[in-house]
């Protein structure tokens, strides 16, 4: 999954470190008693992840997510006859905090079972710990090559490569010969550069130039009225997950560009039409949730997420940490057991179906679905809608 | 000190006492001013000169002891005082260094609130006490000398007409004949009326321009009187004028 | 593209550092204290200003007014809880107690705000044509704000009385209470006033910049930078750096990788403090006494 890091001073780092230093803690710390395999006790699922500091915002989402799945699997009556429970560790992006959480959720707490981080740089941290301790862990990055090569490690979000392909895959449906590329400067932004060239080139399509953004400005007229002096088929957009995103459509358009605007997944975000503008009527973002046209299990999470959480419509992130939940749940049931290994076994034979496409695992492939589970999606008069054409 | 003295006494020090910390730097100090009188402080470094010039002047508030004005008490805040007639002359001259000469001695006198033409005559007597300011008046005061400094520090206290000037170590750091144009300068000041507070090092320039003076050591007065008697008096003779 | 799209844009941009450095010229000047926490004040004068907009007040100027307002009490505010307690200890107390406000601040908005920067409306919608340039109202009335302010600081502190007492009370406090100048009075009207600038900022630059956020901090910096390369102690100073910066960024921005643009920024700055330490446009160089 892609971590939005912002280009933030070492100040601001460090002033999220000694802010939230103090306010580090395990927000429910009643113990499983799961090990007791009696019907009727409660299974506790481990949840690793920052809900403050930083990137605070990534676990808050990701924790609704999480909890409207426990309650719906609960309201059907549990797990085999189990109630599903969340005993969450707050992280707070830090790699040091993440180790510590998981180790104290699989030594002290034991569980068999940890969804998340959804951060790169502490999942990759953390990964190697679930087959030292026997733990199922779902992880909640982009980056298959995080899980693959482990015994007890899986991916739910669709790979940022993934991503790349579907990007150009539709601009080349749609008959594009050329086009330009403009990332957002952080890690996430540069793999998408890259990803996005390698697509482009094996597809066909010449990449006429290639701009970075520096996520954490706000003007971007610069590298808009570059791209849009090369007046290229299409342009690419991969975005940071931040305010920056919207703004840099924007510009592209008050450049006075007219061709195709295609964007990842950061551009399926509610937000940006209020950002955007008019602008957000034009851009195809290609994303793991088909907001544009919802139907069946799709709709019926967006409703459920809507009615829950005040009319919001859930993110990217909230599905795939709901999906994390529900894959836990399968793969609980079908191994029969609350134990790490027994429950790695089942969630890799089971093929699970999600809203955002099949969890095909593998002995060597851990990601998340490929390149074609991604929708095409647009807005119209700020709403999420498919594509006009 | 004499009975009349204190019955007519302008600025009057009562059994001060001063702390920094746990550094007592004022133990039981009385000194008094009488109106159109010339008083100095001598003594040595350290010895609670600069401390005293400031409780006097009220911008230190003293642990024990009253300071009194027209025998009333001060103020209780600082930035109040100069309206009760006391201008003070700070040791190291503390000017506005950004400011021109005539911005450092408008704001002298920023409490009254005086009224444009008020303050031009007032900034006239400044100038024609030390002419040199006048060709100064537009430079910042940064790149002034030590005697121009010194002038601009005294012009900016008595742009408030104070009764009492009190100057610490005006002539610090200035060469002789500056410092005898200063001194001049007070001297005239005197004679118009204007009570003064000196504190300085050098005792025959101090004796030349007052009428009493105190010696202090160690946080206490240790000799005072007119200066015939401190002329006479053996510790000040060996310690000060070299005698 | 256009150069002078560029140079709008540009101008705009070295405006919003240019509210920003004004602060920071305003509280050095009438304190002697550098206040880093200029950028996130300005973050929260946007949120305000939001959160009026969506209790449903539509008059720009009753907004505006309001946010300026609440930003003067801040400020006051700020004084007595971040300033006041370190005085004992210089400026260098203080400036350390501001560095700790960029994170209660940033941390407090994300807390009660939420982490994620808001869409703001436009404060002033539309713009005019002028051939192929387009230029906003919005970025009209921000260079506007900036010369206003610029102007009326530099006429408080250099022609009023009060401005002179604060500037006094500045420069050396002891002397300034010797004539008579209420010293922490000037310095919570210094705050209050660079409290009430920022706000007022805030919400001037929210529909470009948007609410909240983690914006504070870039502003901050580009706002220093603005200041520091025209020279910290000067009005008209601080205003033309911060709008060469601006200008120069976006310049570079067209012709450099995105990723280069600040870094030659700062070089560029530390070369020009190397030979000119008071700044560009700031006072020459001392002649010492
Ligand atoms: N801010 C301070 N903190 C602690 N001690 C101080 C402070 N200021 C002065 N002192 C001490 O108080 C005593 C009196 O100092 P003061 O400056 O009043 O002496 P002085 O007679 O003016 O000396 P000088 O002739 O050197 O100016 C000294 O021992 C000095 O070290
Ligand atoms: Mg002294």
């Amino acid at each position: 999954m892609r971590a939005p890091m912002r280009g933030r001073s070492a100040l601001a780092v460090l002033a999220a470190a000694a802010l939230t230093a103090t306010a580090c803690g395990t927000s429910d710390s009643n113990k499983s008693d799961a090990s007791s395999d009696g019907a009727g006790s409660t299974y506790t699922i481990g949840v690793l992840n920052s809900t403050t500091g930083e990137l605070g915002a990534v676990g808050q989402q990701e924790a609704k997510g999480m909890d409207l799945a426990v309650e719906e699997i609960n309201a059907a009556g549990g797990v085999n006859g189990h109630q599903l429970k969340l005993e969450t560790v707050d992280d707070q992006g830090s790699v040091n905090l993440a180790t510590a959480g998981f180790k104290k959720l699989a030594t002290s707490s034991k569980v068999p079972i940890v969804i998340g981080p959804g951060i790169s740089a502490t999942a990759k941290a953390v990964a190697p710990l679930a087959d030292q301790y026997d733990v199922t862990q779902i992880l909640l990055v982009a980056q298959p090559e995080v899980a693959n090569g482990t015994k007890n490690v899986f991916e739910v979000p669709l790979p940022g490569k993934a991503n790349a392909e579907a990007v150009v895959k539709y601009a080349s449906s749609k008959g594009i010969k050329n086009a330009s590329i403009i990332w957002a400067n952080n890690p996430y932004g540069q793999a998408g550069n890259s990803d996005i060239t390698a697509a482009a080139k094996s597809a066909g399509i010449s990449i006429v130039n290639s701009e970075g953004f520096d996520p954490a400005k706000f003007d971007f007229t610069a590298q808009a009225g570059k791209v849009a002096s090369a007046n290229p088929e299409a342009v690419f957009l991969w975005g940071a997950g931040g305010a920056a995103d919207a703004l840099v459509l924007k510009a592209v358009r008050a450049s006075g560009y007219k061709g195709k605007v295609i964007g990842d997944l950061t551009y399926s975000t509610s937000t940006i039409p209020e950002a955007a503008g008019e602008a957000a009527d034009s851009v195809v973002s290609l994303t793991a949730v088909n907001y544009g046209a919802p139907e069946g299990e799709t709709k019926k999470l967006i409703d459920a997420y809507k009615a829950r959480y005040n009319n919001e419509t859930p993110t990217v992130l909230s599905v795939y940490a709901y999906v994390a939940v529900k894959l836990a749940a399968a793969g609980i049931e079908k191994a029969g057991k609350f134990e790490g290994p027994a429950i790695s076994a089942a969630i890799q034979s089971l093929n699970f179906e999600s809203v955002v496409g099949k969890m095909e695992y593998t002995d060597t492939y851990r990601g998340g679905p490929n390149a074609d589970a991604f929708k095409p999606v647009s807005f119209k008069n700020g709403e999420f809608a498919p594509p006009a054409e | 000190m004499t009975a009349t003295a204190q019955d007519h006494a302008l600025l009057e020090l009562r059994g001060i006492v001063y702390k920094y910390g746990a550094i007592s730097a004022l133990r039981d100090v009385d000194l008094s001013v009488r109106k159109g009188e010339a008083v100095c402080v001598i003594g040595p470094n350290g010895a609670g000169k600069t401390t005293l010039a400031r409780v006097a002047g009220g911008l230190y508030r003293p642990a024990k002891g009253e300071v009194l004005i027209g025998g009333e008490p001060l103020p209780r805040s600082p930035h109040d005082v100069v309206v009760r007639g006391i201008g003070s002359v700070l040791e190291g001259r503390h000017l506005f260094v950004e400011q021109t000469v005539t911005t450092n001695l408008e704001l002298g006198c920023y409490r009254s609130g005086l009224d444009k033409a008020t303050v031009e005559q007032r900034l006239e007597k400044i100038m024609t006490l030390f002419p040199v300011l006048r060709e100064r008046a537009h430079q910042r005061t940064s790149t002034m000398s030590g005697g121009e400094q010194q002038m601009v520090a005294i012009g900016r206290a008595l742009m408030a007409e104070p009764q009492i000037l009190i100057l610490d170590e005006p002539s610090m750091g200035l060469a002789p004949k500056i410092t005898g144009e200063v001194f001049d300068a007070l001297a005239s000041l005197r004679e118009g009326g204007l009570s003064i507070l000196l504190i300085e090092q050098n005792a025959p320039l101090a004796f030349e321009l007052a009428d009493r003076g105190y010696l202090m050591r160690q946080g206490a007065v240790v000799v005072e009187g007119s200066i015939d008697e401190l002329t006479h008096d053996d510790v000040v003779r060996s310690a000060y004028l070299g005698a | 593209m256009h150069i002078l799209d560029l140079l709008v844009s540009g101008l705009t941009l070295g405006s919003i550092y240019a509210l920003v450095a004004l602060g920071f010229h305003l509280v050095f000047k009438m304190t002697g204290i550098i206040d880093f926490a200029q950028g996130d004040k300005v973050v929260i004068g946007g949120l305000l200003g939001l959160t009026l907009v969506q209790q449903g007040l539509s008059t720009v100027m009753v907004v505006l007014l309001l946010v300026v307002v609440a930003g003067l009490l801040l400020g006051i505010a700020y004084d007595a809880i971040v300033i006041l307690p370190t005085q004992r200890n210089g400026a260098l107390a203080a400036m350390a107690a501001t560095v700790g406000m960029t994170l209660v601040l940033a941390h407090g908005h994300h807390l009660v705000w939420g982490p994620d920067p808001k869409p703001f409306p436009p404060v002033f919608a539309g713009g005019i044509e002028l051939g192929p340039l387009r230029v906003s109202f919005q970025s009209m009335v921000i260079w506007a704000v900036v010369v206003a302010v610029g102007v009326g600081l530099a006429l408080l502190m250099g022609r009023s009385r009060t401005g002179r007492g604060m500037v006094a009370a500045a420069t050396d406090p002891l002397a300034a209470t010797a004539v008579g100048v209420n010293v922490s009075r000037m310095r919570a009207l210094s705050f209050a006033l660079a409290f009430g600038l920022a706000a007022l900022a805030g919400v001037l630059v929210a529909p470009i910049t948007l609410a909240g956020g983690s914006i504070g901090t870039a502003l901050t910096i580009k706002g220093f930078t603005g200041a520091v390369l025209g020279g910290l102690n000067s009005t008209k100073g601080v205003v033309l750096g911060a709008l060469l910066l601006g200008v120069v960024e976006s310049q570079l921005a067209a012709v450099l990788p995105n990723g280069n643009v600040d870094p030659v920024v700062f070089v560029a700055l530390v070369i020009i403090l190397l030979l000119m330490p008071n700044g560009l446009f700031g006072l020459r160089r001392q002649r010492l006494a």
